[in-house]
């Protein structure tokens, strides 16, 4: 074994620096994070992570691609401050995985996990080769979280990704002797202001009719990615099934295969308009996903009352929450075309 | 009409219907210390978002007032965590009445200007006192009815004196009130420790087993403060320890920790199961084994290497005075879990710590195989919660000593909520304004619940109506209260835990 990578060597450098930098008491790790990247990547880490400093207690493994010959591996830890001044530390252990590919090896990484708790993995990495991640994480990781938008920044189809994480969720529930690996996409939470806008709109008793009725909606100023994972909690909540889908829209079949057509518009204002089978056209629309303020134009109505959930505070969300989320999981299950429903 | 579909999964980011409050009191300590701050929070925090304060006091502030000193107040409390356009935005919200609580005057003005809004919320943070004229005045100028809008009620404790005006109180706000528009607020109830005790209780399989009179030898309920009064003297004098904190906070705490499994979390729920073991609750009289409750009030001493005076020199404080500021007492819980197992209460000013903690004492082990050979009594195995300061669970178990022997050492395993979690929890008025606010009113105490706990203390009271002064023991400040505080454990082999 490498000496960089030996287990005992890291522990031993992570004690002496927590030992310098943080005098008053050493913190129980919460949870191992492990983090695949690309090196080039590394800004997006540091902004995810900046979520949980101060906050959350955990032992951090970056695996991140490098294009180097031998991979290398260097521990760091970093300590600030908690509302009481006292110091909340990351154990980081940093595996540069070079051409040899020795530092993605489950070999390499999981003798650095501190035992016996839990394991998130945060993969921000290119979903091809997929089979190869699944076989890795299954019956080691709690929790994988992906990030489809992140994969769409990288000219990754949204529609081939939530594919792919459905396969996964599937395909696990295929091994049952080994315990549940629960998934989830940092994407799902960015739609969730859109899905909480869209839920107020539809409150008021005198507006839930329209919901059975609608047969078309366009939203804009969003990605694909997140207007994909809108729609299909749409789908979920309102039993649509998928029924076609080409670059520029989806089809649905609704209860009464009725078909509703859902489209990203190549458009900067932040709305979504619904229109329902009676011509009637509702409008939301908003300044910043995470904005108190939503304009809502139906019937002659106006409302602006909504709790923005920050960007921070859905990484720190994701990582509390263990387990699976059945309203993600039942969306992602909506991806079914007729001629993949074998997966089903 | 069938439920919103696209709603499921969505509850936790309730954010409450547009509101106004109306804060009775606004100009008082309370409205200043709690109240404005965790309104201020919520709303930093995008937890509240339309919403209106209304001060309604006799200090003669205009509107304007009122708004500097709020600005000054979240100034001094948030500093730099807050940006001026933040301040602004609250301070637009804002609205002052000044007005007498028992006459029409400022009524009417509040009927004119907000009984029009959708969901009034009227916190009543004044002196006890004014708590029936604020309630008649509210239901004579009909700003608690109306077919459009929604009202509420947030009562702060004292809640009555004894059970006799608990019961008044009660009458008068239900006659205007539904129960269900009632808040009775206990901020203990709001504390994440306090509320952490269901989950540690309810959301792990292995205490349940042991949570009863096989296993258990004592329960021990600390509230040690190292405060005094402070300025409370008229209040406190006609209250006493017994009031002040048993009626409310010590028997929360031993509800939490005694109450069976409820069904589910509805608020009521989980309410009846308290109801439950206050009824429970063998009630202390003149005829009980003594001691079974042991008075106090502290002389002058030393607190942080400061001297500090004696209660009976504090201000507004009768110089003889036979209140006590200590108590310490046993309770039994006559259920078939708690059957025989002793609970014992403790609370105190000026202690030589601030302390709130459980601790539950299991028994020894039926058959002592080690520390016999040189009489070491063999230590218990305790679990203690601790509520405040350093908030945390411990397990206290023997281990053997390293070397040759079987000498055995008692050691603790610790979890500090700030170790794990190191965030800093919302302040317990944040939680219960906010819970009020959506609806929820289960950290709230019911009318049931306040009546069975002021039924139970004003018996014990009443044991001591007439000889409160031979009654009265002394303890210096900064001590760890009274020496006679060990006469309620000795007849069970046991003692205080340290301060």
């Amino acid at each position: 074994m490498s000496r960089e990578l030996n287990p005992a060597v890291i522990e031993n450098n992570i004690i002496s620096q927590l030992r310098q930098l943080s005098s008053n008491n050493i913190r129980t790790s919460l949870f191992n994070l492990l983090l695949f990247y690309d090196i080039k990547d590394q800004g997006t880490i540091e902004d995810l992570l900046s979520s949980i400093f101060g906050k959350r207690p955990a032992r951090i493994i970056h695996i991140r691609n490098k294009d180097a010959d031998l991979t290398n591996a260097y521990v760091k830890v970093r300590c600030h401050a908690d509302y009481e001044q006292n110091q909340v530390c990351f154990q980081e252990i940093i595996i540069e995985n070079g051409l040899d590919n020795i530092g993605i090896a489950v070999g390499a990484w999981l003798p650095l996990c501190t035992h016996d708790i839990p394991i998130i993995v945060i993969w921000l990495c290119r979903l091809i080769p997929f089979e190869d991640l699944v076989q890795t994480f299954y019956g080691i990781a709690d929790k994988i979280i992906f990030c489809t938008e992140f994969n769409e920044t990288k000219a990754e189809d949204p529609f081939a990704v939530c594919l792919n994480i459905l396969k996964l969720i599937l395909s696990d529930r295929e091994h049952p002797s080994h315990p549940r690996l629960s998934v989830s996409d940092f994407t799902w939470l960015k739609s969730l202001p859109l899905r909480q806008k869209t839920a107020a709109l539809f409150d008021p008793k005198d507006m839930r009719s329209a919901l059975y009725d609608l047969n078309k909606i366009i939203i804009s100023g969003t990605r694909r990615s997140v207007a994909l994972l809108y729609f299909l909690w749409l789908a979920s909540r309102l039993d649509w099934n998928l029924i076609h889908k080409d670059d520029s829209q989806l089809q649905f079949h609704d209860h009464k295969r009725d078909i509703i057509t859902v489209q990203l518009a190549d458009d900067h204002r932040k709305r979504i308009v619904f229109a329902t089978k009676e011509n009637q056209e509702f409008t939301l629309s908003w300044q910043s996903l995470y904005s108190s303020t939503t304009d809502a134009e139906s019937m002659g109505k106006t409302t602006s009352r909504s709790r923005p959930f920050g960007a921070q505070e859905q990484v720190l969300r994701e990582l509390d929450s263990p387990g699976p989320n059945l309203l993600y999981y039942n969306a992602l299950k909506k991806l079914s075309l007729p001629e993949l429903s074998e997966h089903e | 009409m069938q439920k919103n579909p696209l709603s499921e999964g969505l509850t936790a980011h309730n954010t409450p219907e547009p509101f106004v409050i109306v804060i009775f009191g606004a100009s008082g300590d309370l409205s200043a210390k709690k109240l404005i701050p965790a309104l201020f929070s919520l709303f930093t925090h995008n937890h509240i978002i339309d919403f209106t304060i209304v001060g309604f006091a006799r200090s003669r502030w205009s509107s304007s007032d009122f708004k500097e000193k709020t600005a000054a107040l979240i100034h001094n409390r948030f500093g730099t965590q807050t940006t001026e356009q933040e301040t602004a935005e609250f301070l637009k919200r804002i609205h002052y009445i000044s007005a007498p609580y028992d006459t029409d005057e400022g009524y009417t003005l509040l009927k004119k200007k907000f009984a029009a809004q959708k969901h009034l919320i009227y916190y009543l943070a004044t002196p006890p006192h004014m708590y029936e004229p604020i309630i008649s005045q509210l239901g004579k100028n009909r700003l608690t009815q109306s077919a459009d809008s929604t009202f509420k009620i947030v009562v702060e404790k004292p809640f009555g004196h004894d059970v006799t005006s608990a019961k008044l109180l009660n009458s008068k706000l239900l006659s205007i009130f539904k129960e269900t528009q009632v808040y009775r607020i206990d901020h203990y109830l709001g504390k994440e420790t306090v509320q952490n005790i269901i989950v540690f209780r309810f959301g792990n399989g292995i205490y349940e087993p042991i949570w009863n009179n096989r296993y258990i030898d004592h329960v021990q309920i600390t509230v040690a403060e190292k405060a005094g009064i402070e300025m409370r003297g008229s209040y406190y004098e006609n209250a006493g320890a017994i009031r002040d904190m048993v009626q409310n906070h010590l028997l929360q705490l031993l509800c939490m920790v005694a109450m069976e499994a409820p069904n589910d979390l509805e608020p009521d729920s989980i309410r009846n199961e308290k109801v439950k073991v206050l009824k429970a609750l063998r009630p202390i009289t003149v005829d009980s084994p003594q001691p079974a409750v042991i008075r106090a009030q502290y002389r002058a001493g030393i607190i942080d290497g400061e001297k500090v005076k004696a209660y009976r020199k504090e201000d507004k404080v009768d110089p003889h005075s036979i209140i006590e500021t200590y108590v310490c007492m046993r309770l039994f819980i006559d259920t078939w879990r708690w059957s025989g197992v002793p609970f014992f209460l403790r609370t105190g000013k000026r202690l030589s710590r601030r302390l709130t903690e459980i601790s539950i004492q299991f028994k020894t082990p039926p058959h002592l195989l080690f520390g016999q050979a040189d009489s070491t009594p063999i230590s218990p195995n305790t679990l203690t919660l601790t509520i405040q300061p350093d908030e945390g669970i411990t397990f206290r178990f023997n281990s053997k000593l390293p070397g040759f022997t079987t000498k055995m050492r008692a050691v603790n395993m610790n979890f500090t909520y700030g170790s794990s979690f190191a965030e800093k929890s919302p302040d317990a008025y944040e939680r219960l304004l906010l819970d009020m606010m959506l609806n929820d009113a289960t950290l709230f105490t019911r009318n049931d619940e306040i009546e069975q706990a002021w039924k139970f203390v004003s018996q014990l009271i009443s044991c001591f109506k007439n000889d409160a002064d031979k009654n009265l023991f002394f303890y210096n400040a900064g001590s760890a209260g009274p020496e006679e505080a060990h006469l309620i454990m000795t007849p069970y082999n046991s003692t205080w835990r340290k301060l």
